[in-house]
C-alpha cells in the first residue's frame, strides 16, 4: 500500500507522483479544515481560494502547449512540463470539484466551465493511456512498423505490387483478387478490430489464401504466397493506421476544449468581479 | 517467399524507405480551433452581457420572488462591487433603518434580546451573504439558508449536534399553574361518551387546530361547559355589605394611625354587594347588573345566594374586585383586569388589550348620562384608552406587564386580616375553584394558548402525519391509568406538567440523514416586523 503510494510502476516520476497524492491529500484535508475554522464568511473565501487554485493548474497544465509551440526552448525540461500538464490538471478537476462544493452547476456559463472541465481532464487521462497502450499494442503482434504519415504512400506502393503480381496468375487468382482483395488494397483503413485484437483480424482474413493454395499448381502457389505478405503487409499498415490515428486524433478531442475552457475561465473571473 | 529486408527497403514486403525526412502533420490546427472556439464563445457571452439579458453568464434562474428583475442585472448588482443591502431596500424594508426588521440590529435586539446592538455597527453582513440567490424559479431564499451561516455566529452547533436544551426544560417552566385540570380524568369522560379507547382522538375535542394546521386554537370555556356549568350551579351563603359600610374602615377618635400599633382600629366588614346596590350606583363597567336577573339571587336576612352562576360571572367578579380594592387600594390598571396579570412577557399585548375592552366597556355604560361625576370618569377613561391603545398599537414600544401586577397592599392591613379577606374571596368564588385558583382576591389568569416555544416556531402540521399526539407529549401517563377508577396521583396528572418532549425526542427524526436539522427550520432570523415589540422581553 505504501509503496503504491510512494512510487507505483505506472508513475513515470515518483517525485511527481508524491506531489500529486501530496496535492490530493491537502485537498481532502481542505474541507476538513474549512470545517473546523468555519470563521464568518469563510465559505466564499474558501471557495474562490478553490477556484483560484485551480486556475493556477489550469494555466500551469496549459503552459505545456504553449511550451511546446515556443520558437525557443522554453524554462525547465519538457519533461516537467509534460507532469505537470498530467498531474497538475488532474488536480484541476479535485479543485474545481471543491470550488463548486460537489454541486452540479447552475446557469449555462457555470455547465459550460464544468462539462469542459470534466471533458478535458476525462480526454487527457485517455490520452495518457492511448500515449502507454497503444505504442506497447503496436509492437506487440504486428512485424511492419510504419510511420502514420507514410502509410498512404506505402499502401498505393503493396497495391501497385500486388497489381504486377496478380497481372502473372491465372484468371482464378485475377477473380479471387477483383472479388477479395482490390476492395481492401484500395486505400489505408481504419478498423476498431485492431483495438480489441492487434493480430486476430489479420489471420482470420489470410484464411482465404490457404484455402484457395489447395486448388494452384506450384508456380501460382509462390505467386500467392508473395501476394499474401504484400496483403499481410497491407493489413498490418491498416493496424498501425487505425491505431496510430487515435493517437493522432484523441488531441483534437481535447487541446481544443482545454483552450476555449481557459476563455471561459477568463470571462468567469471577470463576471465574478464585475458582479 | 519474401527475402529480408534490403538496403534502402524494410519489412517483410521490402517497402522502400523514405527518400526525404517525413514531417508529422501539425497538430497547431487543435490549437486554432480551441482558440475559435474560445472567442467564439466569449463573443457570445459579451454580447449576451453587453446587449442581451445576462442570462447565459448568470448564475442560474433567480429565484420566483425576483424573476421580474431577471433582465435587470443592474437592479442588484453594481459593477464591481459585491450585492449591496441598499438595493435590497428598494423594495424591502430599508436596511440603514435604526430597528428596521432587516438589519443584523434587528436580529440582535429582537431575537437575541442584546440592547447594545440597537444601533448599527460597520461590516454588518449583507442581505445577500445568507440569501443566496440564482439558485432557480422554485428556490425559497428564506429556508435554503444554511446552518453554517448561522454556525458562524453561534457556536452551538446545529440541532443533531450542539444545539442546547430547550428553555422550558432546563428552567423547569411549569405549563398553567392558574388551573386546577387532570387530563387523564378529562381523556376517560370523553372516551366514555364517545364511546371510543383511543385517546388521541380526545385529544381533539379540546385541542382544535388552526386553520392552517400548524398549532392550536386556545381552548376556549365551550368545552368545559357541558359538564362544569349546571344550571343548578349557586354561590354559597354570602353575607351582604351593610349600606355605606366600607370594607375596611377605621375607628376615627381624632387620634393619628399608627400602622402596626393601632391594628385593632382597622375593622373588616366582609359582605357582598347585592344586585340592587350595584344597579343603584351603576358605576362605570357595572351595565352588567342591569342585563342581570333579579330572580337569580335568593336574599333572606341579610344573606344571599346566586344562583344560575356563569362562566366569568360578572356578578361573581364584581364582588371579588371590591375585595382586590380592599386589599389593594391602588389597584392601578391591575383593575382593569378580571384576572391575574400572570402572562409571559411576550403576551403583554393581551393585557392591553383586556384593559383597553373593560374600558371600552365602562364608556360604553356611561355615555349619554349627564351627571357630573360620570362626565368626569368618562374624560378619565377615554384619557386612559387613548394612552394605552398609543403604547399598545406602537410596534417599537416595549410593552410593561408590571403596570398590571397590584403592588402595594393596604398597609392598615395586618396579616391575620388578609387572610380573613383571602377565606372571604374564597367564599364568593366558590363555584369557581372547581378549576381556578384564587389568591388575594384575584383569580390566577389561566393560559389557554402559551407559546412554549419562544425562538422558535413548531408545525404541529408538519408532524402529526408522522407521529401521534401521545408519540410526543408523555409526560402524563394515559396508558397506564386511562379507565382507573380510583383518583390518580396528582402529582402525575395536573395542568402544571409541561408535556411537552425534551429535545432528544425531536432529535430521534431531525438528523443530517433524515429530517432537517438546519437553523432555519425553526428558528427565524428576522422579527415579525407587525409586532417586534412583543420580541423584547
Amino acid at each position: 500500500m505504501s509503496r503504491w503510494l510512494l512510487a507505483p510502476r505506472m508513475a513515470k516520476s515518483a517525485a511527481w507522483w508524491r506531489a500529486f497524492v501530496a496535492g490530493a491529500a491537502l485537498c481532502l484535508v481542505a474541507p476538513v479544515v474549512e470545517l473546523a475554522l468555519g470563521a464568518p464568511g469563510g465559505t466564499s473565501t474558501w471557495t474562490m481560494a478553490y477556484g483560484i487554485a485551480a486556475t493556477v493548474l489550469a494555466s500551469g497544465a496549459l503552459g505545456y502547449t504553449a511550451r511546446r509551440r515556443a520558437p525557443r526552448r522554453g524554462p525547465g525540461a519538457s519533461y516537467h512540463w509534460m507532469q505537470l500538464h498530467v498531474y497538475g490538471g488532474t488536480l484541476f478537476l479535485v479543485l474545481v470539484a471543491l470550488h463548486t462544493r460537489g454541486r452540479l452547476p447552475a446557469g449555462p456559463l457555470a455547465w459550460g466551465l464544468w462539462a469542459s472541465s470534466v471533458w478535458i481532464v476525462a480526454t487527457g487521462l485517455a490520452g495518457v493511456f492511448i500515449q502507454k497502450w497503444v505504442p506497447t499494442s503496436l509492437t506487440s503482434g504486428l512485424t511492419t512498423e510504419v510511420h502514420y504519415d507514410r502509410i498512404p504512400e506505402l499502401v498505393g506502393v503493396v497495391r501497385e505490387r500486388v497489381e504486377l503480381l496478380v497481372a502473372a496468375c491465372d484468371d482464378s487468382i485475377r477473380s479471387f483478387y477483383e472479388t477479395t482483395l482490390a476492395a481492401a488494397l484500395a486505400g489505408p483503413q481504419t478498423r476498431l478490430i485492431y483495438f480489441v485484437d492487434i493480430t486476430g483480424g489479420i489471420k482470420a482474413r489470410l484464411r482465404h489464401f490457404d484455402y484457395l493454395q489447395q486448388f494452384l499448381d506450384e508456380e501460382d502457389r509462390r505467386r500467392v504466397q508473395k501476394l499474401r505478405a504484400l496483403v499481410r503487409t497491407k493489413l498490418e499498415m491498416d493496424a498501425q493506421y487505425t491505431l496510430q490515428k487515435a493517437l493522432r486524433w484523441w488531441v483534437y478531442a481535447h487541446a481544443p476544449v482545454a483552450i476555449a475552457l481557459m476563455v471561459l475561465v477568463v470571462f468567469h473571473v471577470f463576471a465574478v468581479f464585475y458582479y | 517467399m519474401t527475402k529480408g529486408p534490403t538496403k534502402g527497403s524494410f519489412g517483410d514486403a521490402g517497402l522502400p524507405v523514405a527518400t526525404h525526412y517525413v514531417y508529422p502533420s501539425s497538430r497547431n490546427r487543435a490549437v486554432w480551433i480551441g482558440v475559435a472556439l474560445g472567442t467564439l464563445g466569449g463573443l457570445v457571452l459579451a454580447v449576451n452581457l453587453g446587449f442581451g439579458a445576462g442570462d447565459l453568464v448568470a448564475n442560474g434562474p433567480l429565484s420566483s420572488a425576483h424573476a421580474m428583475l431577471e433582465d435587470n442585472c443592474a437592479a442588484c448588482h453594481t459593477s464591481f462591487e459585491a450585492v449591496s443591502s441598499d438595493k435590497c431596500s428598494v423594495c424591502h424594508e430599508r436596511l440603514t433603518d435604526t430597528l428596521g426588521a432587516y438589519t443584523f440590529n434587528a436580529h440582535y435586539v429582537y431575537v437575541s434580546r442584546d440592547r447594545t446592538r440597537a444601533f448599527g455597527r460597520e461590516h454588518e453582513v449583507a442581505c445577500a451573504a445568507c440569501h443566496v440567490e440564482h439558485g432557480g424559479r422554485r428556490a425559497d431564499l428564506r429556508s435554503t439558508v444554511t446552518a453554517a451561516r448561522c454556525e458562524s455566529c453561534h457556536a452551538t452547533g446545529s440541532f443533531d449536534r450542539g444545539h442546547p436544551e430547550f428553555d422550558f426544560v432546563t428552567a423547569a417552566i411549569p405549563d398553567d399553574a392558574g388551573l386546577t385540570f387532570t387530563h387523564i380524568a378529562h381523556v376517560d369522560r370523553v372516551l366514555d361518551d364517545r364511546n371510543d379507547v383511543d385517546p388521541e382522538v380526545a385529544c381533539l375535542v379540546c385541542h382544535v387546530p388552526t386553520l392552517d394546521a400548524r398549532g392550536f386554537q386556545p381552548i376556549a370555556f365551550d368545552a368545559c361547559r357541558d359538564c362544569h356549568l349546571q344550571p343548578d350551579l349557586e354561590s354559597a351563603e354570602l353575607p351582604i355589605q351593610p349600606d355605606g359600610v366600607p370594607i375596611v374602615s377605621v375607628e376615627n377618635d381624632g387620634a393619628p394611625l399608627t400602622l402596626g400599633v393601632d391594628a385593632d382600629r382597622v375593622e373588616l366588614t366582609l359582605g357582598v354587594e347585592t344586585l340592587a346596590t350595584v344597579r343603584a350606583r351603576l358605576g362605570p363597567g357595572e351595565q352588567w347588573s342591569r342585563r342581570m336577573s333579579a330572580v337569580q339571587f335568593d336574599v333572606d336576612d341579610g344573606i344571599v345566594v346566586k344562583t344560575a352562576i356563569a362562566h366569568a360571572d360578572p356578578w361573581v367578579l364584581h364582588n371579588l374586585r371590591r375585595l382586590r380594592r380592599a386589599i389593594y387600594p391602588s389597584g392601578g390598571l391591575a383593575d382593569l383586569l378580571d384576572v391575574s396579570a400572570d402572562v409571559a412577557s411576550a403576551d403583554t399585548p393581551e393585557l392591553y388589550a383586556e384593559a383597553l375592552e373593560t374600558l371600552r366597556m365602562q364608556a360604553d355604560g356611561l355615555r349619554g348620562r349627564d351627571e357630573d361625576w360620570v362626565q368626569a370618569a368618562l374624560l378619565e377613561i377615554d384619557q386612559m384608552a387613548g394612552l394605552l391603545e398609543r403604547r399598545a398599537s406602537d410596534p417599537n414600544t416595549t410593552l410593561n406587564d408590571a403596570r398590571f401586577r397590584v403592588a402595594a397592599r393596604d398597609p392598615r392591613l395586618t396579616d391575620a386580616q388578609l387572610d380573613e379577606i383571602d377565606g372571604f374571596a374564597a367564599d364568593v368564588a366558590e363555584p369557581c375553584l372547581k378549576c381556578h385558583a384564587v389568591e388575594r382576591a384575584t383569580i390566577a389568569r389561566v393560559r389557554p394558548a402559551q407559546q412554549v416555544l419562544r425562538r422558535a416556531r413548531f408545525d404541529h402540521r408538519a408532524h402529526v402525519i408522522q407521529r401521534g399526539c401521545l408519540d410526543c407529549h408523555t409526560r402524563i401517563p394515559f396508558g397506564d391509568y386511562l379507565g382507573d377508577e380510583g383518583p390518580i396521583d396528582a402529582a402525575l396528572d395536573n395542568a402544571t406538567i409541561q408535556n411537552v418532549p425534551a429535545i432528544d425526542e425531536c432529535r430521534q427524526c431531525h438528523l443530517p440523514d433524515r429530517a432537517s436539522t438546519e437553523c432555519v427550520t425553526c428558528h427565524v432570523f428576522h422579527p415579525d416586523r407587525s409586532a417586534r415589540s412583543r420580541l423584547l422581553p
